[in-house]
C-alpha cells in the first residue's frame, strides 16, 4: 500500500496560486471571525476548560454514559444499533434500507459516514445517495472527498463549481455567481427531498440524560432529510455522548463560533424520537474508537467535536488544502487521528506541521494536538516507518551534535563549504533549502571562536557586582496525566445586555427580519397585509388558531405535499438574545417538515419569552418531551462556495419574527 | 548569582552575533555569566522528528554541562531550545539537578523581563526605526512570552515591553501578527514548498506594512525569513532582539 504524500499533493495546490490565495483568505477570515466573536465572551477560556473536562469525564466513563444514552434513546422510540467497524455500519444500514425498499436517500453531512465509505458502499448496492449539503454535493459530483470538515468544497473556486455544475447539472457554464450556483443546487435538490425514501444525517451530540441527538447545520438540508421522509437514519461516533442537557449550551456556544465565527448554526436541532409515521434508526459507531480510548497516549483525540477550527488556523492546511491529506480527516486533527487508523499509510502526515501550536489554542475542547504530533512522530520512527532519508540524516547528526568538540568541527566544515564552495553548488536544486531561500551569510567566526578570542581572556577581569535579585518563581514543566476526571458543574453564564435588543440585532446578523408590535392582534393585522400571505398566489400553511391560511392538515395526508408550501406561519416558544434564535418544536410546528420546506417562514414570538443567554434557554427546556425541537436562527444559509455568504440555501429563503407584547 | 550561558548550535554557526549581543548585555547588567562551552545540542532536532533515542543521546551529552548544579539560571538565546529544555527534556534521568535546570532555564526575553525585571537598558541604546516584532511560535505559544491571538486573555508582549526601553524605536506588527513563518526546523527541508510559501507570505506582509526592520526572540525564524526575503529581493533586515537591546543593531 502506498503512503499518503501530503507534501507532494500540497505543493501542487500551492502552485495553483488563485486557488491557494482564495483558500487561505477564506479560512483566515473564518479564524478572524472566530477571534472576534470569542473575544466578546468573557468566559471563553473557562468554557474551553470546562468543555475539555466534561469530555474527559465522559470518555473515561463512556460505557456508563453510552448505556444510559441507549436506554433513554430506545425509550424515546429510536432503534439503536451498535457497529464495531465501518463494514458492520454499512451492512446494518443496507439491511434497514432493504427491508424498507429504499432506493433513494437524501443525506446531510456526516464525517462519520464518510469515515465508513458509506455512500460508495450504498451506491455499489444500487441505492442512490444524494448529498444535500452544498459543499458535500459539489464534492460528490466531482468524485472527490471533502477538503474540510465544515466547508467541504472550500478549496474550489466558483469557476470550478460553475464548470462542474454545467457538466453534471446542466447549468449555464458562463455564470459563476455563487448565488446562481446555490440556486442550481436548490432547484436540483428540492424535488429529491420529496422523492427520497429515507433521510440520513450525522450527529453532533448525543445526550445521555435525555436519549436524544443534536444536529447542527446551516443549510436546512439535514433537517429536511430527517423530518420529511418516512425513514430517518443517523450515525453517531460513540465519543459524541455528553452526560447532561445542561452540558449542551456550553458546547453549542463553542461549536459554531469556533468553526465559522458565527454565534450559532442556523439549525440547532434536537431529535428525541421519530416523527409520527416515521421510523428512526441510530447507528453508534466504534470503528477503532475503543482502541483509541484504551491508549494512554492519544485517547484525548476523542474529545474532538469536529468544528474545523484547527484547520482554519493551520498555516500548512490553509496553503495546501484538505485534499492534499488524502484522508477522511484532514489538517491538524487529521494528522493526529489518521495514524491511529493506519500508521504505515499515514506515517508522513504527522510531519505536515511546523509546531506553531495555534491549533491547540483554538481547539474548543483542548485536544492537545501539538503534543500528539510529537507522539505520532515518535511512533512512526519506533515502528520503522520513518523515511529512509530521515533515518540516515538523523543518525548521522547524532555524533555531530552530541559533543561540543564534534559540533565545533562540523561547524568549521559547514562554514568552510558555505564560504568557499561555488553558489552553483550550494544553492543548487540538490539543496532543498535553496529553492525558496538564499543560503545564510556565513559569519566571520562562530560564537565559540569569538569567545575564545575575545571573551575568555577578559573573563577574570570582570567581577560580578550587585546583580539584581530574581523575584519570580519559574514555571515548572507541565505535569502530564491525571488519574481521575470529575464531572464539573456548568455555571449558568449570564448573557449581558438587553435580551430583546440582542435578539433583534443577532437575528438581523443572520439575515432574519424582526418586527416589533405592541400586541398580538397588531402583529396579526400586519401579517395579513404581507404579499406572502395572499392566498391567491401562495400556499399558506399555519399552525395557529388565530391565523388562517389555505393549506392545512387535509392537504397533508401525504407529508410530501409540504413541497407546495410557500408560506408558513407558526409560533415560537422562546427566543434567545445571545444568538437571535427562536425555539420551535413539533408541538408548535405540528409538522416540522412544513416549516423547513416553506419558502417564507413567519414566526410569532411573545417578546417577554426572550431570555438572555443560551444557558438560561436550555434551563427552561424539557428536551425529552419533544420529538423535534430546534433553535432556528435566521433563514437557511450557506457559505460553501468561496465562503460567500448566501441566504436561502435548501430551507426557507426568508424568516420574519413578529415580536408582540413589545413595550413601545 | 551565577548564570550559565548556553549557545544553540545553529546560532553558534550561522548567527553568532545574537549570542554575542546577549552575552554582552548580560555582562553589562553586572551578572556573573559563564559560557557553557562544552554543551552541544539540546536534542530538539532529533525529538522534533520523532527520533527519541537519538534525542536521548544528545540530551545525555548536554546534561553534565547545563545541569551540574552550579548555575542559578541558564540563559538560552533561543525560544525553541528553551522550550525543548523546559517542556520536553524528558529522555534524561530527572535528577534534582536536571529538575532545577529545567525550572531555571530562560530565554533572554523572559530572563530580562520576568527574572531581572529590568526597567532600563545599560548604555541607553538607540534604534530610531519602525520595527516589526515577530514572536516566534515556541516563545509565543509554549513559553507564553506574549498573548497568542487565539487566546482570549489580557494582552501582553514581553518583547514589546523590552523594546520600549530602547530610545527612538517604533514597534509594530505584521497584519497576521502571529501566524507561523514556516521555518519549523526540519520542516523547512521536509516541505520546502509550504515552508517557502509561508515565508514569502510573512515577509510580504512586513513589506506591505512598510517595515524595513524585523526583530524576534527566535533567530531561527529570523534566518529563515531573512533568506526568503533576500531570495525574492525584499529590502528587510532581521535582528535578534538583544542586538537591538544591546545597541548593536545599526
Amino acid at each position: 500500500m502506498k503512503q499518503v504524500n501530503q507534501v507532494k499533493s500540497g505543493a501542487e495546490f500551492i502552485n495553483r496560486r488563485a486557488h491557494r490565495e482564495s483558500h487561505d483568505r477564506c479560512l483566515w477570515e473564518a479564524r478572524m471571525r472566530r477571534d472576534k466573536v470569542a473575544s466578546t465572551i468573557p468566559e471563553w477560556e473557562e468554557m474551553r476548560k470546562l468543555a475539555s473536562e466534561i469530555k474527559q469525564h465522559t470518555l473515561t466513563n463512556l460505557d456508563r454514559y453510552l448505556d444510559r444514552f441507549i436506554a433513554n434513546a430506545e425509550a424515546n422510540g429510536i432503534h439503536v444499533h451498535r457497529a464495531r467497524d465501518a463494514k458492520e455500519h454499512n451492512e446494518i444500514i443496507l439491511d434497514i434500507f432493504r427491508s424498507h425498499g429504499v432506493r433513494t436517500v437524501t443525506k446531510g453531512k456526516s464525517m462519520t459516514m464518510d469515515e465508513c465509505g458509506m455512500r460508495e458502499y450504498m451506491e455499489a448496492h444500487g441505492i442512490e445517495i444524494y448529498e444535500a449539503d452544498l459543499g458535500e454535493r459539489i464534492q460528490q459530483l466531482d468524485r472527490q472527498r471533502p477538503s474540510h470538515i465544515v466547508m467541504p468544497a472550500i478549496h474550489k473556486l466558483r469557476s470550478d463549481v460553475a464548470e462542474l455544475f454545467a457538466r453534471t447539472l446542466g447549468s449555464d457554464p458562463d455564470i459563476d455567481d455563487p448565488h446562481y450556483l446555490n440556486g442550481v443546487m436548490r432547484a436540483d435538490m428540492r424535488p429529491r427531498y420529496v422523492k427520497a425514501d429515507a433521510g440520513m444525517t450525522g450527529v453532533n451530540f448525543g445526550i445521555a440524560e435525555t436519549g436524544g441527538i443534536v444536529v447542527c447545520t446551516n443549510e436546512g438540508n439535514a433537517d429536511i432529510s430527517s423530518t420529511l421522509p418516512p425513514l430517518y437514519v443517523a450515525t453517531m461516533g460513540m465519543e459524541k455522548v455528553i452526560p447532561r442537557q445542561s452540558d449542551l449550551p456550553l458546547f453549542i456556544r463553542l461549536l459554531s463560533r469556533s468553526a465559522l465565527g458565527l454565534d450559532m448554526t442556523q439549525y440547532t436541532s434536537h431529535f428525541h424520537g421519530p416523527r409520527p409515521g416515521q421510523e428512526m434508526h441510530l447507528i453508534i459507531l466504534d470503528n477503532g474508537r475503543s482502541e483509541r480510548l484504551a491508549s494512554p497516549d492519544y485517547w484525548q483525540v476523542l474529545k474532538c467535536i469536529r468544528c474545523g477550527a484547527c484547520m482554519n488556523t493551520c498555516p500548512v492546511f490553509r496553503r495546501t488544502s484538505g485534499i492534499s491529506y488524502d484522508a477522511t480527516y484532514m489538517g491538524p486533527i487529521g494528522i493526529v487521528l489518521e495514524p491511529s487508523y493506519d500508521l504505515y499509510k499515514y506515517a508522513r502526515l504527522p510531519y505536515s506541521c511546523t509546531h506553531c501550536g495555534s491549533c491547540g489554542n483554538v481547539c474548543p475542547v483542548k485536544v492537545p494536538i501539538p503534543e500528539l504530533v510529537f507522539y505520532w512522530r515518535s511512533e512512526v520512527v519506533k515502528h520503522g516507518y520513518g523515511q529512509p532519508s530521515h533515518n540516515i540524516e538523523q543518525a548521522m547528526a547524532v555524533p555531530m551534535l552530541k559533543s561540543s568538540t564534534n559540533l565545533a568541527m562540523a561547524e568549521k566544515v559547514g562554514l568552510w563549504a558555505l564560504r568557499n564552495m561555488p553558489k552553483a553548488l550550494t544553492e543548487s536544486r540538490l539543496n532543498p533549502w535553496a529553492i525558496d531561500h538564499t543560503n545564510p551569510e556565513p559569519p566571520k567566526e562562530t560564537f565559540r571562536q569569538y569567545y575564545a578570542r575575545v571573551i575568555a581572556p577578559q573573563t577574570q577581569a570582570a567581577a560580578a557586582t550587585s546583580a539584581p535579585t530574581p523575584q519570580e518563581a519559574a514555571p515548572t514543566p507541565q505535569a502530564i496525566g491525571a488519574s481521575s476526571f470529575p464531572l464539573p458543574d456548568v455555571p449558568m453564564y449570564p448573557w449581558p445586555g438587553d435580551p430583546l435588543a440582542g435578539f433583534i440585532s443577532h437575528l438581523e446578523g443572520f439575515d432574519g427580519k424582526a418586527v416589533k408590535f405592541a400586541t398580538r392582534a397588531e402583529a396579526l393585522r400586519w401579517l395579513a397585509t404581507q404579499p406572502e400571505m395572499a392566498p391567491s398566489q401562495n400556499a399558506v400553511y399555519y399552525t395557529l388558531d388565530d391565523v388562517t391560511g389555505n393549506f392545512g392538515e387535509k392537504d397533508l395526508t401525504d407529508l410530501r405535499n409540504a413541497e407546495k408550501i410557500n408560506t408558513c406561519v407558526t409560533e415560537a416558544e422562546m427566543g434567545v438574545g445571545e444568538m437571535g434564535s427562536v425555539w420551535v418544536t413539533d408541538r408548535t410546528l405540528r409538522h416540522p417538515a412544513c416549516a423547513l420546506m416553506s419558502r417564507h417562514l413567519f414566526v410569532l414570538l411573545d417578546a417577554s419569552k426572550i431570555v438572555g443567554g443560551l444557558h438560561q434557554a436550555y434551563a427552561r427546556l424539557s428536551l425529552r418531551n419533544q420529538q423535534y425541537g430546534s433553535f432556528f436562527t435566521g433563514p437557511s444559509a450557506t457559505a460553501d462556495i468561496e465562503a460567500v455568504h448566501i441566504t436561502g440555501a435548501q430551507g426557507p429563503l426568508s424568516m420574519t419574527v413578529l415580536l408582540y407584547n413589545c413595550k413601545q | 548569582m551565577k548564570i550559565g550561558f548556553f549557545v544553540p548550535c545553529y546560532m553558534d554557526a550561522l548567527y553568532p552575533q545574537a549570542a554575542i549581543s546577549t552575552w554582552e548585555l548580560l555582562r553589562k547588567l553586572g551578572l556573573d555569566v559563564e559560557f557553557i562551552n562544552r554543551a552541544a545540542c539540546c536534542g530538539l532536532p532529533e525529538l522534533d522528528m520523532g527520533y527519541v533515542k537519538h534525542s536521548c543521546t544528545l540530551e545525555n551529552g548536554t546534561v553534565p554541562f547545563v545541569a551540574d548544579g552550579r548555575y542559578d539560571y541558564v540563559v538560552v538565546p533561543s525560544g525553541i531550545c528553551t522550550d525543548q529544555f523546559r517542556c520536553h527534556f524528558d529522555e534524561v534521568e530527572q535528577t534534582p539537578e536536571v529538575m532545577h535546570f529545567r525550572n531555571t532555564v530562560y530565554d533572554p526575553v523572559e530572563f530580562l523581563h520576568d527574572v531581572l525585571k529590568i526597567t532600563e537598558l545599560p548604555g541607553h541604546p538607540v534604534f530610531p526605526h519602525r520595527v516589526a516584532i515577530h514572536n516566534g511560535c515556541h516563545s509565543l505559544r509554549y513559553l507564553m512570552e506574549a498573548r497568542p491571538t487565539e487566546l482570549m486573555i489580557p494582552s501582553f508582549d514581553k518583547c514589546a515591553d523590552l523594546l520600549r526601553l530602547v530610545d527612538g524605536i517604533e514597534i509594530g506588527y505584521a497584519t497576521r501578527r502571529d501566524e507561523c513563518c514556516g521555518f519549523g526546523g526540519i520542516f523547512a527541508i521536509w516541505d520546502p514548498s509550504c515552508s517557502g510559501q509561508q515565508g514569502r507570505d510573512k515577509v510580504s506582509d512586513y513589506a506591505r506594512n512598510g517595515f524595513k526592520y524585523v526583530t524576534s526572540q527566535d533567530m531561527s525564524c529570523m534566518i529563515h525569513q531573512q533568506t526568503v526575503a533576500r531570495k525574492i529581493g525584499l529590502d528587510l533586515k532581521m535582528y535578534y532582539i538583544t542586538e537591538i537591546l544591546n545597541g548593536d543593531a545599526k
